[in-house]
């Protein structure tokens, strides 16, 4: 005797026999529902995708412009790898030997090689383009050392000019580096306010997207009443949501992609300019990944705020 | 079996919508609710499919108390519940077919087996050939028998109407309840909530009353 029946004994008369069949149907219909309600309701849907494009191209647009910072920087890399040392115009032979002993020694220092003032004097000529210049009976320029070094980081860079300052041989040190590292900055700092902007707007992207969706609930409140009554699982009443929330979002990304191409095709005339003074080529172009990046937030931030308003509304409609 | 302990239900206000209601209605049989607007009837047809709870006692159906009961079995005990609504809480947006396959949607039937069993269900209640109408094409007393389709569709072990004829003429309501004594005729367990005293007692069928929340009597069938 059985004293407690089980409910699930007596729920198998309305199951279907071939229950993955009727899942991957109710899917397809969803999504069918989903684009039919695009169609049915353009003004209101496209509202809302636009809103998304533009909230979710602020933030790519800030991380793209960090990435052609980025790009832009990495043109004056040969001249951060350079370092010039001017030695104390009293230095003599065995100090200046000294100090490039000293330097062959440091990891850093990939190559030296020393300047006489005689050169340096030719080479100003040559630059000047003043003869008679070099034949001046002495030259009033220092011996200089050109390193070029392994690493360019400015701590490196830093560590080395320390070091070179405690020698009584040198006079003075010339790095073409730092602002390298001001840039590497800005870029950092547009990469992080990126991440916070996107985080940021990510959250007003649930808000939107929630806000639509609990439109949508609202207009088919009877109906998801009438499904609970009749025995529709939250899921069930959920999927429809969760196929609007998704579609929403992916179309939002997918207009933030080409928002961000836009724009970058607008700068793109100053940042290929700007590289050819350099004698680099820059071409910029939206980065793939980045597409992808935005079709998937958009994607994903729709499919969130149905989960979550869905979740809330629903059970406060089906369940007592 | 439709057993209700000791079950009251007490609002915000304070208010009780039903007061210490017992009774047991067994599988397979058939009773009426009666009693004015406001007795409690809608209340406690309310209490079945647990699209409300009571304050204090408990419902069982079948020997299970549905106080505990977890959400995610709601679905389970609603799809062996047929209920009909005054209203009729028909989609208004889809056609005579849509609505009565609504159930069998849910339940995850495939379009075949939808087809055959909206077809014999609408074969029951006399709209076999009314599949594609627009519901507002339909007159008052269509639309409770698409309403009654709909409920019985999913071959439901109980049926609950609330005032099922509450805007129909005489004929028409006589009409809805010759249908649920057929269905009460083939196993279902039935419980009908009706003011209409005149057109209850036409019925062999005992009846509980209620008034201001409480049971005010038992009357058995008579012959």
């Amino acid at each position: 005797m059985n004293p407690q029946p089980t409910l699930e004994s007596r729920a198998t008369r309305g199951k279907s026999n071939r229950p993955l069949a009727a899942w991957q149907r109710h899917h397809q219909q969803c999504l069918r529902g989903a684009f039919a309600r695009l169609i049915r309701r353009p003004v209101g849907a496209w509202a809302t995708i636009l809103v998304l494009g533009v909230v979710l191209s602020l933030p790519a647009l800030v991380m793209t412009l960090g990435h052609q910072v980025e790009r832009i920087g990495a043109l004056w890399m040969a001249d951060a790898a350079r370092m010039d040392v001017y030695l104390e115009p009293d230095a003599g032979a065995d100090e200046r030997q000294a100090l490039r002993d000293w330097l062959d020694g440091q990891a850093t220092v990939a190559d030296q090689k020393l300047i006489t003032p005689e050169e340096g004097m030719q080479a100003l000529a040559d630059r000047l383009q003043i003869d008679g210049l070099d034949s001046t009976d002495s030259s009033p320029l220092p011996y200089v050392l050109e390193l070029t070094l392994s690493d360019v980081q400015l701590e490196t860079r830093l560590t080395l000019t320390e070091g070179l300052a405690q020698k009584a041989a040198v006079a003075e040190v010339s790095s073409g580096g730092d602002w390298i590292e001001r840039l590497e900055q800005i870029r950092a700092f547009f990469q992080e306010l990126g991440w916070w902007l996107l985080a940021l707007l990510g959250l007003t992207v649930v808000f939107v997207v929630g806000n639509t969706l609990r439109l949508e609930l609202h207009e088919r409140r009877r109906e998801i009443e009438l499904i609970a009554l009749i025995g529709g699982t939250e899921r069930y009443m959920l999927r429809p949501l969760l196929y609007d929330g998704t579609l929403t979002g992916l179309l939002g990304g997918a207009i933030a992609a080409a928002l961000v191409s836009s724009a970058l095709s607008v700068v793109s005339g100053p940042i290929e300019r700007f590289a050819r003074s350099y004698g680099a080529a820059i071409e910029p172009q939206t980065d793939p990944m980045l597409i992808v990046l935005l079709l998937l937030a958009g994607g994903l931030l729709g499919w969130l705020s149905a989960q979550v308003i869905g979740r809330f509304y629903i059970g406060r409609l089906s369940t007592p | 079996m439709i057993e209700f302990a000791n079950v009251s239900r007490r609002y915000a206000n304070g208010q009780f919508g039903l007061q210490d209601i017992n009774f047991r209605l067994p599988a397979g049989r058939m009773a009426f609710l009666t009693g004015h607007s406001g007795a409690g009837k809608s209340t406690l047809l309310r209490l079945i499919p647990v699209l409300d709870r009571p304050t204090s006692g408990k419902v069982l159906i079948g020997g299970y108390d549905l106080g505990k009961m977890g959400r995610h079995q709601y679905p389970k005990l609603r799809r062996q519940i047929g209920v009909v609504f005054q209203d009729h809480h028909l989609l208004s947006d889809r056609r005579v077919f849509d609505n009565v396959a609504l159930p069998l949607r849910v339940s995850g039937y495939l379009p075949g087996d939808v087809r055959r069993r909206v077809d014999a269900a609408l074969d029951k209640v006399g709209l076999l050939g009314r599949q594609r109408a627009q519901i507002h094409e339909l007159s008052g007393g269509e639309q409770q028998r698409v309403n009654i389709a709909r409920a019985l569709v999913n071959r439901p072990r109980i049926l609950l109407a609330d005032e099922p004829t509450g805007n129909l003429d005489p004929e028409l309501s006589r009409d809805i309840f010759d249908r649920f004594f057929e269905f009460h005729a083939v196993g279902v367990t039935v419980l009908i909530a009706s003011h209409d005293i005149d057109l209850l007692k036409q019925y062999p069928v005992p009846r509980i009353a209620l008034n201001q929340g409480r049971i005010s009597g038992f009357e058995e069938a008579e012959a």
